[in-house]
């Protein structure tokens, strides 16, 4: 019962909060309707970032109430309304302990979802990306950091029998490397080790040689591990019926600590 | 004492030199909305099918040299936010302008655009960011018997419509030209890649 009443008192928390604009419009909109959904809307990862921390506005108000409105503000309504006790519990910690994201503190990753072009097939893979400054918040740039590629893992577990150089290679003085690199170009990384494929290296051989085909990104995803005891996942939405917020919102949250934090760094497969 | 004095005048223009004043960002903020009004102002003429097809064809070519590359990208994802289309600008604006004349296009841009910060980055030695413009889309049914006696706004029937959010890389470089023996600074404004994205 006590559960039911929080959720619908955050609920109602949820509906009433407006969020002040962010956005500098001018009297002539066409559409009052229009213009107040995009008030709500957190446009871009920017706008997410000074949301979060309650400082989108120049005269934003410093009060906890204030930075808890935002935080709900900056979050998906699934998450506010099904997850209740751990987004409270995160919302306090937050509000609690001043905790703020810092574009350039390099703890965060966005993970591009692309679809590429292998054998003549579409194949999904993920790049991760970091974004790195070479100075404190200034200088910085978005530095391909990882790969998730499963059909690179699949199509090179095995090694071809007949891609190997045969061990009596050495008496012709391994003549077969001319063979190797100029002739059979696509398929010359699979001489190059006996472990498990590297899948880095296979995939830069693969764009180079053309034998990997960039399509297009399908989809962002921006993991944030900036703070202590949290990871949280930002996804762009849609405006819904469903949902007052759009835009750039916390979709998964949880609670962790250092192991679990490596062990969630390790999943994103940075090299 | 001389070089000293010079180190100190030129110290604080070595640590700031990267950023803009606020009359600077002003300035290259109204020269971002000016490209970005003139890239709209394109599209619009390129959609009306009233216009002949050579002028939209030269208007194509205008509106692609706003971009800093024959290559930039238009990326729209569908109303249902499942599929995503990657196009190069000559071919977005192709579509558009062969939607066919079986029907009206009416695109109204609201007048919120939002010209994000501009970051200096030492790569390309230029600013980058970003604008965001919302826009609506309407496709009418081009009848006249509609016009006539249906509807008196002077539409056919309303067959689509959307409202999307578009944003668009911009690209600011510092350059400088003589005009009659005299150097002159100007911003140089060049629009990157697109991103369109329904919003409801």
């Amino acid at each position: 019962m006590f559960i039911k009443m929080k959720k619908i008192v955050l609920f109602l928390c949820f509906l009433t909060f407006q969020v002040h604009a962010q956005i500098p419009l001018s009297n002539k909109a066409d559409s009052l309707e229009f213009l107040k959904i995009i008030q709500n809307r957190v446009a871009t990862i920017d706008i997410f970032i000074d949301k979060f921390n309650g400082v989108f506005e120049p005269n934003s108000p410093k009060t906890d109430s204030f930075r808890q409105k935002c935080l709900m503000a900056v979050s998906h309504s699934n998450l506010i309304l099904k997850d209740t006790a751990i987004f409270r519990k995160f919302m306090l910690e937050v509000v609690k302990d001043s905790l703020q994201l810092q574009k350039g503190d390099s703890a965060w990753y966005a993970e591009t979802v692309v679809e590429l072009v292998f054998n003549q097939k579409k194949e999904k893979a993920s790049l991760i990306l970091q974004y790195v400054c070479q100075q404190k918040n200034s200088d910085c740039e978005w530095v391909i950091k990882g790969i998730k590629a499963d059909f690179i893992e699949k199509s090179f577990a095995q090694k071809k029998e007949d891609k190997y150089i045969l061990p009596n290679k050495d008496a012709t003085d391994f003549l077969i490397l001319h063979d190797i690199l100029e002739k059979d170009k696509k398929n010359a990384y699979q001489y190059m080790s006996a472990e498990k494929p590297n899948v880095r290296d296979i995939f830069l051989f693969g764009i180079q040689t053309g034998s990997i085909k960039f399509t297009k990104v399908e989809k962002v995803v921006y993991h944030f591990l900036n703070l202590k005891n949290w990871i949280f996942t930002v996804e762009p939405h849609g405006v819904d019926a469903k949902i007052k917020n759009s835009g750039y919102l916390i979709t998964t949250l949880q609670a962790t600590d250092p192991t679990k934090k490596n062990a969630y760094l390790n999943s994103l497969q940075l090299w | 004492m001389k070089q000293l004095v010079l180190l100190f005048l030129f110290f604080p223009a070595l640590l700031f030199g990267q950023q803009l004043t606020p009359t600077e960002e002003q300035q290259v903020k109204n020269l971002i909305s000016d490209k970005v009004d003139l890239f709209w102002e394109g599209i619009g003429f390129i959609a009306d099918d009233e216009n002949s097809e050579d002028k939209r064809d030269s208007k194509i070519d205008e509106c692609i040299s706003l971009f800093e590359t024959n290559n930039s990208i238009i990326t729209e994802k569908s109303k249902k936010g499942k599929e995503t289309i990657h196009n190069t600008v000559r071919d977005y604006l192709n579509t558009i302008k062969n939607r066919g004349n079986n029907f009206e296009v009416e695109i109204t841009r609201y007048s919120a655009t939002f010209i994000e910060k501009l970051v200096y980055s030492r790569r390309c030695d230029c600013y980058s960011g970003y604008a965001i413009v919302y826009q609506k889309y309407e496709k009418y049914e081009k009848n006249k018997a509609n016009i006539e006696f249906n509807r008196l706004d002077g539409k056919g029937k309303l067959l689509y419509s959307d409202n999307t959010e578009k944003r668009i890389e911009i690209k600011v470089k510092k350059g400088t030209t003589f005009v009659e023996g005299q150097e002159v600074k100007y911003w140089d404004v060049l629009l990157g890649n697109v991103s369109v994205d329904n919003v409801y």
